[in-house]
């Protein structure tokens, strides 16, 4: 059937849509429905139910057709553009999420904590993919691409890793960070600037790297090192490897360092620290309580004023003051190995205690020339008992005997002082206490003898008794088998 | 080695037990009197029996008389506070391979274990 050129298909210039367009006063035998199907479909129009009744809409409403009657008759399905892959984050482990507010309620900001610390095996999220979208299709039955969703926009470092299901999960211990849409966990924590109620407290499985300072009364507990760019003010550092820092500590005698292995630091003011390792301080020591579990070295700076007790060698400009500053050295002692080595006794004392008290109840038992069948039931008891607490004896003797040994080879007398010992110095040096009543001029090497009395040094002259230049006393008798360790023991 | 060990005393069979971790035991089954031992003998097989004689229930020697009816080999050691030489004798002539006279001590009542598991392996191999 030859088309009518009465009748035709206006069609949109993308194909969205296509108009049937009627020329006024036709014969109604054109605008039957099939003849009008057969039309449209010969214009290009993809005919389907939808179309079909619009078409036939279109018949009727032509009426008497006294003017041109146009009607849509189709018109596209549009395409639905995929989605973009995405993150859904754990609610508790969404770097993203704005701490802030999560602490603003907080009464204790020092308390507030502003980065995300993991564990291996923590699923931190869920990784959806994008997906494909539907497609569409014009009026003509072209099909209309959709658009695919974009990657997620994350990249995952290889502390993290994304299984099968799409989780996300954490391979090492540290903290999560999302940085330029690279998604990783950092075994150091790295503060950009200082310890403050910006960051709040840090408690870090690893080391901690801190670009700034630490303010007073903030707390840092790190597995690892913490170093330190700036000022650390009255703070607590707990530290399980070195703590190096590039400014003072100005404790304010409530500043502390404890744990750590061995400090590097520019001075140390009113601080308490407690390391196992050395102490290497630039300028001077002012005022602290120290324990140092190997050496100090601090030959440019001065230590004066408070107690430091040190295992190994000294080597330092001044010690004490021209003020007469009170500064008491104790050395070649192991501090940290006296808690332990307190225990063990105490603990060999109690179990005596014990053996002599079952001794006594064995006794009293015994006393009966015919004990009945309870009394010799009890006696076993007893026989057992002591035998078990004879394990005991015999295992912490053994530990108190590795703890004296190990005191024994490690402590040494070994100190160098390069300008001046001022008065008001004591050193406490096993069983001896040594007061320093006038100024000694370095450079001044203290030791033993092979005698073990305690000598001096100056330059290259011969070794004197140091009795020759300050009031040594003995204050306790030495314990024997342990040395110079009387002095903790007394205490 | 497989030890049952027999005694009213908890105390007693923790002591007993004790002493039976510094001779080599793998497996340890408890047994407050000579009826609750009978009753557990057969499933769990000990290698030997520590008894004591005085015990509610079933004493330790009516024990030894049943079980000798079933099983002649399985070594048995009283351990009691009955040193009288004529209860030594009876236990002896019930079955009993060794005897352990309380008071003992951890050392004593282990070497007592290793010379009976001693003699009854040789006379095994015999």
């Amino acid at each position: 059937m030859a088309a009518n050129p009465e009748i035709s298909v206006r069609f949109a210039a993308d194909a969205s849509q296509a108009t049937l367009v009627a020329s006024p006063r036709l014969d109604a035998a054109l605008l039957k429905l099939d003849a009008l199907l057969v039309q449209v479909q010969a214009a290009g129009v993809l005919i389907d139910n939808e179309v079909a009744r619009k078409v036939s809409g279109f018949a009727a409403a032509y009426g008497s057709g006294l003017t041109e009657h146009s009607e849509v008759i189709a018109r596209s399905v549009p395409s639905v553009p995929g989605e973009d892959g995405r993150v859904e984050w754990q609610k508790e482990f969404d770097p993203r999420a704005e701490q802030a507010a999560a602490n603003a309620e907080r009464t204790d900001h020092y308390q507030g904590r502003h980065y995300l610390q993991v564990k291996t095996g923590d699923m931190v999220g869920m990784a959806h993919g994008p997906t494909h979208g539907t497609d569409g299709r014009d009026v003509r039955g072209g099909v209309l691409k959709a658009l695919q969703g974009k990657p997620v926009p994350i990249a995952f470092k290889p502390t993290l890793v994304l299984d099968s299901t799409g989780r996300i999960i954490v391979q090492v211990d540290g903290v999560l960070v999302l940085k330029d849409n690279e998604l990783s966990v950092a075994q150091s924590l790295n503060v950009p600037g200082s310890v403050d109620f910006s960051t709040g407290n840090i408690d870090f499985p690893g080391s901690v790297i801190i670009a700034g300072g630490v303010g007073s009364g903030f707390k840092i507990t790190a597995a690892g090192d913490i170093h330190v760019g700036g000022l650390i003010e009255v703070a607590e550092l707990h530290c399980g490897g070195d703590v190096i820092a590039r400014g003072g500590m100005a404790g304010n005698g409530r500043g502390t360092i404890k744990k750590a292995r061995n400090v590097q630091i520019v001075y140390l003011d009113k601080v308490a620290a407690e390391l196992s390792g050395d102490l290497i301080v630039e300028r001077e020591i002012a005022d602290c309580r120290l324990i140092v579990g190997g050496d100090v070295r601090c030959p440019n700076g001065t230590v004066f004023g408070g107690n430091v007790a040190v295992t190994g060698s000294i080597v330092v400009k001044a010690i004490g003051s021209e003020a007469y500053t009170p500064t008491a050295i104790t050395l070649g002692d192991l501090p940290l190995l006296q808690g332990p080595r307190l225990e063990a006794s105490k603990m060999l004392q109690q179990i005596k205690a014990t053996l002599a008290r079952f001794a006594e109840q064995a006794r009293l038992i015994k006393l009966n020339p015919r004990p009945s069948a309870a009394e010799k039931e009890t006696l076993t008891e007893i026989s057992y008992e002591a035998s078990q607490q004879n394990q005991e004896l015999a295992r912490w003797a053994a530990k108190l005997s590795e703890i004296e040994a190990t005191i024994l080879a490690q402590r040494k007398l070994d100190v160098h002082v390069a300008k001046m010992i001022h008065p008001g110095v004591t050193f406490h040096i096993g069983e001896f206490s040594v007061e320093f009543k006038d100024a000694a001029k370095g450079p001044i090497w203290i030791c033993w003898d092979e005698q073990r009395q305690l000598m001096y040094r100056t330059g290259s002259e011969a070794a004197r008794p140091l009795a020759d230049i300050a009031r040594v006393k003995r204050v306790v008798q030495p314990v024997r088998g342990t040395g110079g360790s009387a002095i903790a023991a007394a205490a | 080695m497989r030890v049952l060990v027999v005694d009213d005393s908890k105390t007693m069979r923790n002591i007993v037990k004790g002493v039976l971790a510094t001779v080599g035991a793998t497996a340890i089954e408890e047994a407050s009197d000579g009826q609750d031992a009978l009753s557990r003998v057969d499933a769990f097989k000990p290698d030997i029996i520590l008894l004591d004689w005085n015990m509610p229930v079933m004493d330790g020697i009516t024990f030894v008389k049943t079980y000798r009816v079933k099983n002649k080999t399985t070594p048995i050691i009283m351990v009691t506070t009955e040193a009288e030489k004529s209860r030594v004798m009876e236990a002896i002539l019930a079955g009993v391979n060794n005897y352990a006279v309380k008071p003992f001590t951890p050392e004593s009542l282990s070497k007592i274990i290793e010379t009976t598991i001693a003699k009854a392996a040789a006379k095994k191999a015999a």
